[in-house]
């Protein structure tokens, strides 16, 4: 079950006392609490950061598991200032992320969708993206258009929402999420290879 | 015209468009911030007025009037072609632009006008450019971080050392500064006569100090480099006024113990500097730092007698004249806070960072420094959570968390800021 307004209201850090990260749901710009009562909304909305990521269209023939290239040899960047846009044409995918840092207590996960309005002019967020307990630092958003328009990504706007939901049972919950600890920019993260991965590619009969 | 002036002209023409060329395809790149941008517009205008100029010359033009036409303009390439490229770095995305929008508004502050800033980055490792004042561009501040640091938010502070350059030059620091200055120097002079007689080989009366003018063009050097030591340690002093002991961290992350150059005697020797700051700390109530001072080398330039008697008299004005700095500071920070006003949210801040937040709430950017610096100091005891075994690695790995726990938070000092001012 998604958390209400009223317990999000009392799970959000105020940002003034000091954060308990087992605790407190920290949400950085702060959440406009009064508005959140109003709406009484089972999510939060998030709004669009600054920076943005591609990937490179030249020397990036594909992209494979076990890839030891670095992000800036497959991707790169644009920073696009506020009261300014990127225009995501028909077909085109970017990575985005969120202005607003976030900080999970042990306790609560997360579940990122898109906003309905956007999603019927094209503008597709993945959809159901896990945010483990523990994780710190600003969500990366995958963004492709899917419409037959361009789309204006401003930064600042409101483009996605997160339902929290509270997370049973004991355990190291922030191991889990370390991957992705403290960025602020959007980021590739890593596609490894794994034991099950490479016993299957071994070959099964004598050559 | 004839024919040597007419290639000439044919030639500068050239240059000229390619210039133009040049800034126009930098134009249509995108810029982070406005400043950038418009000062490119300004440089842009500047020469295709040059070229409307050049274009104005008709055939019964001098020979010497055509060239020196040329000459001037050739100058003007030159002179702006450094500053078109340090606008170009200024749109790289190396830079950590969140840095902008606090040193826009110290700016602001600081020098009590819109000011237009550009903050860039620069292949030289001298910590920032200074600040040449531009005929074309009057109103700029333009300030070149080191390129291998221009990611670096804990270096911020030094950007208030450069804008003392201009708070010196634009608001009267300098006017005020330099008759104690000259005073000075015309009394140390007197008080070694005898020295001055013997090392200069001449025989004249002391009262002929200020008239003789081969005895003024001696004097003037010493002069000279006491009003340049002396902005600089003025500007050391607003660094350490705005940011506390987060500057004298940066100053000595960026310049200790030397960058292995000869002491430029327009500066006051690195020791020397980093005695003023830290006295300047202390008067602050700021502890001091025990090996503040010992970790820069003690630069020094090995000169004829003559030459180190008249930098040795800039440097005994220095030392005798600091002091008088400190007031001025005050007088001439304009609106800009001193670092203690937001001081007590230090301990706030770097609590939040060691668990991975970024500051939520405070608006001041020397505290949020102070607080990036006080756990940078600290670095190996914070422990974050997490499956990196290898120390080398995890510590790396700490420091990026650490910059981008700075940065998010100068971020949301900026949103702030924003929602603020539309509300009023």
């Amino acid at each position: 079950m998604p958390l209400s307004a009223t317990e999000l209201v009392k799970r959000l850090w105020d940002g003034v006392s000091e954060v308990d990260r087992d605790h407190h749901l920290g949400v950085i710009p702060l959440v406009d609490i009064e508005r959140l009562r109003m709406k009484q909304s089972a999510s939060l909305d998030l709004r669009l950061g600054r920076w943005f990521r591609t990937m490179r269209q030249t020397k990036v023939t594909s992209l494979k598991i076990g890839d030891d290239r670095s992000e800036e040899a497959l991707s790169r960047e644009h920073y696009v200032k506020f009261n300014d846009y990127f225009v995501l044409h028909p077909a085109q995918f970017v990575l985005g992320v969120t202005l607003e840092w976030l900080n999970l207590p042990t306790d609560l996960a997360g579940y990122v969708v898109g906003k309905s309005s956007w999603g019927r002019r094209g503008l597709i967020i993945e959809t159901a993206a896990g945010i483990h307990p523990g994780f710190t630092g600003c969500l990366t958003l995958e963004l492709a258009n899917v419409g037959s328009t361009p789309i204006e990504l401003s930064p600042g706007m409101q483009v996605c929402q997160i339902f929290f939901h509270n997370v049973n049972g004991e355990g190291d919950q922030r191991s889990a999420a370390t991957q992705f600890v403290g960025f602020r920019k959007p980021g590739l993260g890593k596609v490894e290879r794994d034991a099950t991965l490479d016993a299957l590619g071994k070959p099964y009969f004598p050559a | 015209m004839k024919q040597t002036s007419f290639l000439d002209k044919d030639f500068c023409g050239q240059k000229l468009d390619a210039v133009i060329n040049l800034v126009r395809r930098l134009l249509a790149d995108d810029y982070p911030h406005k400043d950038s941008r418009l000062a490119l517009e300004i440089i842009l205008r500047f020469y295709e007025g040059e070229r409307a100029f050049l274009n104005s010359i008709d055939e019964s033009a001098e020979l010497d009037t055509t060239l020196e036409i040329c000459r001037r303009i050739n100058i003007n390439i030159v002179l702006l072609k450094p500053f078109v490229g340090l606008l170009l770095r200024s749109s790289n995305l190396r830079n950590a632009f969140e840095i902008y929008f606090p040193i826009k508004v110290l700016a602001t502050e600081l020098l009590e006008e819109d000011s237009r800033v550009v903050l860039s980055s620069e292949w030289a490792f001298s910590p920032f450019t200074y600040p040449v004042a531009l005929q074309q561009l009057p109103t700029f501040v333009f300030i070149g971080v080191p390129a291998s640091e221009c990611h670096n938010p804990l270096v911020i502070p030094l950007a208030a050392h450069e804008l003392g350059h201009v708070v010196w030059r634009r608001k009267g620091v300098k006017a005020e500064s330099d008759p104690i200055t000259r005073a000075k120097i015309l009394d140390l002079y007197r008080s070694r006569w005898d020295d001055v007689k013997k090392l200069f080989d001449f025989d004249l009366d002391v009262s002929k100090l200020e008239t003789d003018m081969f005895i003024r063009q001696i004097w003037a050097r010493s002069y000279q480099f006491a009003q340049r030591q002396l902005e600089e340690v003025f500007c050391d002093l607003l660094g350490a006024y705005v940011f506390g002991q987060a500057f004298l961290y940066s100053f000595r992350y960026l310049i200790a113990p030397s960058l292995g150059h000869v002491r430029s005697v327009y500066y006051p020797r690195p020791r020397s500097r980093a005695e003023y700051m830290q006295s300047t700390a202390t008067l602050y109530g700021l502890p001091k730092i025990s090996d503040f001072v010992d970790a820069f080398s003690a630069q020094d330039v090995s000169l004829p007698p003559s030459e180190k008697f008249i930098v040795e008299v800039a440097d005994v004005a220095t030392d005798s004249l600091q002091t008088q700095l400190l007031p001025l500071v005050s007088k001439y920070s304009g609106k800009a806070d001193c670092f203690t006003i937001g001081s007590c949210h230090q301990g706030q801040i770097v609590k939040n960072f060691r668990n991975l937040v970024p500051s939520a709430a405070v608006t001041s950017i020397s505290a949020i420094v102070n607080a990036g610096w006080e756990l940078r100091l600290s670095i190996d005891e914070w422990d974050i959570v997490g499956t990196i075994s290898d120390h080398v690695t995890r510590r790396a790995e700490k420091l990026r968390i650490l910059r981008d726990l700075i940065l998010k938070s100068f971020e949301v000092y900026e949103f702030r800021k924003r929602i603020e001012k539309d509300a009023t």
